[in-house]
């Protein structure tokens, strides 16, 4: 059991004068932690300035973070910037979206009935096993070079990995819980909202994480492909006009927005999960 | 004690179909339990213990023979029939009280109401304060507890105990056999235990029935009557001094002696 904290005696949650220390010890080296991957990052950005600027590397080839930060003011300053970005994180959430709440959908009847299940599950598996990419050229020429040929492909690349795990997770909810709630006279659909969801929430939540990143993935290859917007055209413009610092610059806005993703799904598995919190 | 016939199973037979072919779990198994008597199954492992509760609590329908509860039959599951498995299988993404209120909460009561009932039966077993905790902050014994008031919140008549003591270490398993068999006196329940421990089920019980390897069949019938001097527990039923007879019919019965594992 928990141990209330005591405020003040010992300061900041400890409860006696070891633990102060062992809690001071914690915190530091959470601190040397945070302080060494910011000088990774900056030893990593000083490298790369000083080989440009010394000629040591062919800045036209590699940019450099100076000129990178100028294409970035002046992105923001012509304000295309926040339509590129807007595009593509668009077309990434509403990928992400749909190929995951279909994905939960489909797999929910898959769970319902094993006989379409057992139909399907030789579909599913070669549908999950083709490369997503290779529809791209089909969505553009039945969709036309839109948006809505992106968000598809973005959905296509997380929908049937979705399919497939969380389909998994539905079945693997344990025989003997759901024999708890027939005893309580469950219906089908009961089962399925007291047992069998909940079990696959974990699963669900990672299913999530991998998604985001996958969708982010389809919206870039989509705008690769046919697009006039998106961070994705922007680095192809770039490459096309052999702009590196333009190209450059695009991706360290993509880990960006990658990141920020990642970061706010994690954030929800907390809200989702509550019983698993640390 | 000894009132009218609660369970009745006739001829009760149950066959296990696969791919591989069929096991016969039980074969023409007559059986009785009266209203408010605690009886006790014991029987080598394997030999259909868990079908026959199965059965009663109306997830499986007989192959052959027909099962009466409160002398009609039985189609699928039944409010009047409460179970209590060997794991606790508590929701481990809902907090105890929510636990507790599940079945009321499928049988389609009221929030409010089923939270009134499951607050009041945690308080009166000892886990008042506890309603907001997680399963996985309860210890073995409060968890099984807190199955025992998930079942006993729905108000069944008869409760079916399959191995619910088995997963517990040997202390914690003593009160809570203290515990159960005073609650289900208290609330005069029916209760048909399974279970794999003789003194678990001599101590406990009003009548122990024996039964055979699969497919089981009724071996042998044993009308439990202990002398003790006051009020008789689980514990006080140890001390009994016949105590000790019974459990050496029953492990002949079970022929513990010359079998092998």
């Amino acid at each position: 059991m928990n141990i209330a904290p005591s405020s003040g005696v010992f300061g900041r949650g400890a409860v006696s004068e070891r633990h102060a220390q062992f809690l001071r010890a914690l915190r530091l080296r959470q601190i040397q932690v945070i302080l060494v991957q910011i000088a990774v990052l900056v030893v990593f950005l000083a490298l790369w300035q000083t080989a440009a600027t010394l000629r040591l590397v062919d800045p036209f080839i590699t940019s450099q973070p100076t000129a990178i930060a100028q294409q970035l003011v002046e992105l923001t300053n012509d304000g295309v910037l926040g339509y590129h970005v807007a595009i593509t994180v668009i077309e990434t959430l509403l990928g992400f979206g749909i190929g995951t709440a279909l994905g939960i959908a489909i797999a929910g009847m898959l769970w319902w009935s094993d006989f379409l299940s057992d139909v399907t599950d030789p579909y599913i598996v070669v549908l999950n096993a083709t490369p997503k990419m290779a529809l791209g050229p089909i969505f553009i020429i039945w969709l036309g070079a839109t948006m809505t040929a992106v968000i598809a492909l973005a959905i296509s690349i997380s929908l049937f990995v979705t399919i497939l795990s969380v389909y998994s997770a539905f079945r693997q909810a344990d025989p003997e819980k759901l024999i708890v709630v027939r005893s309580f006279g469950a219906s089908k659909w009961q089962q399925f909202r007291k047992v069998v969801f909940p079990s696959a929430v974990p699963t669900i939540v990672a299913t999530l994480k991998v998604n985001i990143g996958l969708s982010l993935i389809g919206a870039i290859v989509g705008e690769f492909l046919a697009a006039n917007a998106g961070l994705g055209y922007l680095i192809i413009y770039g490459q096309n006009i052999f702009n590196m610092s333009l190209v450059m610059t695009s991706l360290v806005i993509l880990t960006i927005i990658a990141g920020v993703m990642y970061y706010a799904v994690s954030l929800a598995e907390r809200q989702f999960v509550p019983w698993q919190r640390k | 004690m000894n009132g009218r016939d609660r369970i009745r199973g006739e001829g009760l037979s149950y066959t296990y179909l696969t791919r591989s072919g069929e096991t016969l779990a039980l074969k023409d198994l007559n059986l009785v339990v009266r209203d408010g008597e605690f009886c006790s199954i014991v029987g080598p492992s394997g030999c259909g213990k868990s079908t026959l509760l199965a059965l009663i609590s109306g997830l499986l329908q007989p192959t052959e023979g027909r099962l009466l509860l409160d002398g009609a039959g039985l189609t699928g599951p039944d409010g009047r029939v409460g179970i209590l498995l060997q794991k606790d299988h508590l929701f481990e993404w809902r907090t105890v009280l929510q636990n507790a209120e599940l079945g009321l909460e499928i049988r389609g009561r009221s929030t409010a109401e089923a939270r009134r009932q499951a607050h009041k039966l945690l308080q009166s077993y000892g886990l008042g304060g506890f309603e907001n905790s997680y399963p996985h902050q309860l210890s073995g014994g409060m968890r099984q507890r807190v199955a025992l008031i998930r079942t006993l919140a729905t108000d069944p008549d008869i409760l079916l105990l399959d191995e619910p003591f088995s997963a517990l270490d040997y202390q914690t398993k003593l009160i809570l056999e203290r515990d159960v068999h005073r609650i289900i006196r208290e609330n005069k329940k029916t209760a048909l235990l399974v279970t794999h421990d003789i003194e678990e089920a001599v101590s406990m019980s009003d009548r122990v029935i024996v039964l055979s390897g699969r497919p089981a069949q009724v071996r042998n019938i044993y009308d439990i009557a202990l002398t003790v001097t006051e009020g008789r527990t689980p514990m006080t039923s140890r001390d009994a001094p016949e105590f000790r007879s019974y459990c050496k019919s029953i492990w002949e019965d079970l022929d513990i002696e010359h079998r092998t594992v």
